[in-house]
């Protein structure tokens, strides 16, 4: 089955084609009523597939609800495995064996998937078994994982990756003194899913959850062994914001790296996008000067010192081998900038530890620093994106500087009046500056 | 291997899943102990689930002074703690609370994990895992209306503003005041800085916290007064609950007002 987006790119490449001389107008043609149906007809299926398997999948749930009390229990069990049954295998059937309507399949295969969660669900209420929240979500997950695999099921992925999240959450709340090292093993099969079906959504959402695992992590020793209070802020903000620019670099890193490979380069926007908001949000949460208080004080968090240094060695490898790998000079320069950019919050986060008074100052200069070189390196390699989200970030330090340094200077009224003016002035100046340079992005 | 086979295989190992699930539940409750445990009832809707009862046993809050094997104080959030019963009558009540897995084999316990510490109660509450009973629409109906109809919020209220009134006009003051234990845990993180700041010395410090911390004691008392009564001649539900060698316990009948569910 091949996308909508491909085909597109398809009959777009058949013009071309036909103006080189490779193929005449007849074959054209040809090809593109071969394929010129499918995405709109495919689109539409799908939508209307995909609510019926929904309406479906409701009306049996309804149905076995309301005649709960009359059922027996052999029954039903009968019914919630007859569900799984039928809908797998009509999830099968219309996607491997009638492959006109992957959609379809799709659909049952969703279902399928569904029916397995609430199977597990189900028996626990029938024979009054009580585990806890996070196993039966683990179980749903390890049980439909394969059908991603076999299927090739978007929407299976999509769910499993939706549902790891959720396991997380509720494994920490349920064991808050445990770090979960498990999720791990998990993030790795569904991660190499991501990549077998190429689904950005999911791997988004595993690089979420993997901030959330490095939240709790930090939490673990800072917030529970109270080593993070009112007068203690500054430190143990340091050591978050270290981890998450780390996970922020190594993620940019692996965007360039993404780029090399002629199979994962969709990923590359994904993994630089998010690289460049974990850099620049983790800085710009150091940037207030309220953070630092006078008993702030110095101390090494073993476990996680231990990450960081992890942290540190994965960035430094997966930086030496880009160096190497980089042919273009565009190329070259981003990988150097972004290399400048992790020795100068690695240096800004040590003298900060060591002397906090000139923490908000330094990363304030970092940050600025950052927004101006994600702006050029977006510039640099045609990556609108980046582009938008430096220029979003530049506009958000401002406008927090101008609180923080006026909040107290000026009466509140007019503070809020010259807030606003400069918002709506900034976001006229920005957007026709971000045309200008996506205007110049084309020329080039 | 051709996908209609991996299909069929992946589901069969669903099925022998949820199967193992109903087997393994099975064989844990034929090799385990049955047990009567008294409760008081709410009734709450789960998104998975459907119907339920939320459980709160006479053994959930236990007396401090049952842990043998550690002070209080030194429990962390969750670990999981050990309850011994003994039979008395029908029912059977907490006997003693260990950190370590009793090991004593005439001894029944039950497995439970640490829900919080009240040191103004000097409780220690519990949970096992056993919090929940499935009942079907009807069922849940049934057991719903059943306790509504005998508990009586305004006769509680009665009788707390009455416990009250026996009380001291100062701590009269701070029940009136709204003071609650959160507001004392900020006033008491507020002492230190003021002690450090020399605003006060650590004789004012403690009057000012013992002040509060005596009052909301002997509230805290009054609603710990009111709270094991079955409300107004209610009859309790009772619960069997089948607990393994390993002190796991699984609920397996409700009984209420004569009436068996399972």
């Amino acid at each position: 089955m091949v996308s909508k987006g491909w085909i597109k790119k398809l009959l777009e490449e058949t013009k071309q084609w036909v103006s080189e001389g490779i193929i005449d107008e007849a074959q054209k043609q040809r090809i593109s009523s071969r394929y010129s149906e499918r995405p709109e007809y495919s689109r539409l299926l799908n939508i209307v597939v995909t609510l019926g398997s929904i309406l479906i999948g409701l009306g049996i749930l309804l149905f076995v609800a309301s005649n709960w009390d009359k059922l027996s229990r052999p029954a039903k069990i009968t019914i919630i495995f007859s569900v799984i049954s039928a809908f797998n295998f009509a999830g099968y059937y219309f996607r491997q064996v009638k492959d006109e309507f992957p959609g379809l399949g799709e659909g049952f295969l969703l279902i399928g998937a569904f029916s397995f969660g609430a199977g597990i669900w189900l028996i626990a209420q029938i024979y009054q078994i009580h585990y806890n929240f996070s196993a039966g979500i683990l179980f749903w997950i390890l049980g439909i994982l394969p059908f991603v695999y076999i299927h090739r099921s978007w929407t299976i992925l999509a769910l499993s990756s939706i549902l790891c999240y959720i396991w997380l959450a509720s494994y920490q709340e349920y064991y808050p003194e445990r770090a979960g090292y498990g999720f791990f093993l998990l993030a790795a099969a569904i991660i190499a899913l991501c990549y077998q079906r190429k689904q950005k959504f999911s791997l988004f959402v595993m690089i979420a959850a993997l901030s959330a695992w490095l939240l709790h992590f930090w939490m673990q020793e800072h917030i529970v062994k109270g080593l993070f209070s009112q007068n203690n802020l500054l430190t143990p903000q340091l050591f978050l914001v270290a981890i998450l620019a780390n996970l922020g670099f190594i993620l940019y890193a692996l965007g360039i790296g993404h780029e090399k490979t002629s199979r994962f380069a969709g990923f590359s926007f994904l993994y630089k996008f998010l690289g460049t908001l974990f850099i620049c949000l983790s800085t710009y949460s150091v940037t207030f000067a309220h953070h630092y208080h006078k008993d702030s004080f110095f101390y090494i968090p073993l476990k996680t010192s231990l990450l960081i240094i992890l942290q540190l060695a994965a960035a430094l490898f997966i930086f030496s081998r880009l160096l190497r790998l980089t042919a273009g000079a565009a190329e070259t320069k981003e990988t150097k900038i972004v290399i400048w950019f992790f020795l100068l919050q690695l240096l800004a986060t040590f003298f900060s530890l060591l002397w906090p008074p000139i923490a908000s100052l330094s990363f304030n200069l970092i940050l600025l620093v950052q927004a101006l070189g994600f702006l050029y390196i977006g510039f640099l390699r045609h990556t609108e994106g980046i582009v938008r989200l430096a220029i979003f970030i530049f506009f958000l330090d401002i406008l927090s500087r101008y609180f923080d340094i006026f909040w107290k200077m000026m009466p509140r009224s007019l503070l809020f009046i010259f807030g606003g003016a400069m918002l709506i002035a900034g976001a006229t100046f920005i957007n026709r500056k971000r045309k200008q340079i996506e205007e110049a992005m084309l020329k080039r | 291997m051709n996908k209609k086979y991996l299909t069929f295989i992946i589901i069969l190992l669903q099925i022998l899943f949820l199967s193992s699930m109903i087997w393994f539940h099975v064989a844990k409750l034929r090799n385990s102990t049955r047990i009567l445990l008294k409760t008081v009832p709410y009734d709450p809707k789960s998104i998975f689930r459907g119907r339920y009862v939320d459980l709160r046993y006479e053994i959930s809050s236990l007396d401090a002074a049952l842990l043998k094997d550690a002070s209080p104080g030194k429990l962390k959030g969750r670990e999981a703690l050990f309850v011994t019963l003994k039979k008395e009558a029908e029912y059977w009540q907490a006997d003693a609370i260990y950190r370590n897995k009793p090991k004593d084999p005439a001894k029944l316990f039950i497995r439970g994990r640490l829900s919080y510490y009240n040191s103004y109660q000097n409780k220690i509450n519990l949970e096992y895992g056993i919090e929940s009973f499935f009942l079907n629409e009807k069922a849940a109906d049934e057991v719903e209306l059943g306790t509504r109809r005998r508990f009586d919020w305004q006769e509680e209220d009665r009788r707390r503003q009455e416990l009250i009134g026996q009380l001291d006009a100062e701590t009269q003051r701070i029940k009136k005041a709204g003071i609650t234990k959160w507001w004392l845990e900020s006033l008491d993180k507020e002492l230190e800085i003021w002690l450090k700041e020399g605003i006060v010395n650590q004789e004012t410090k403690e009057v000012i916290h013992n002040k509060y911390a005596t009052a909301l004691e002997k509230l805290a008392a009054v609603e710990d007064s009111l709270r094991p009564q079955a409300p107004s001649g209610q009859k309790p539900i009772i619960v069997e609950i089948a607990v393994d060698r390993d002190g796991s316990g699984y609920p397996t009948k409700l009984l209420f007002e004569g009436k068996e569910y399972r």
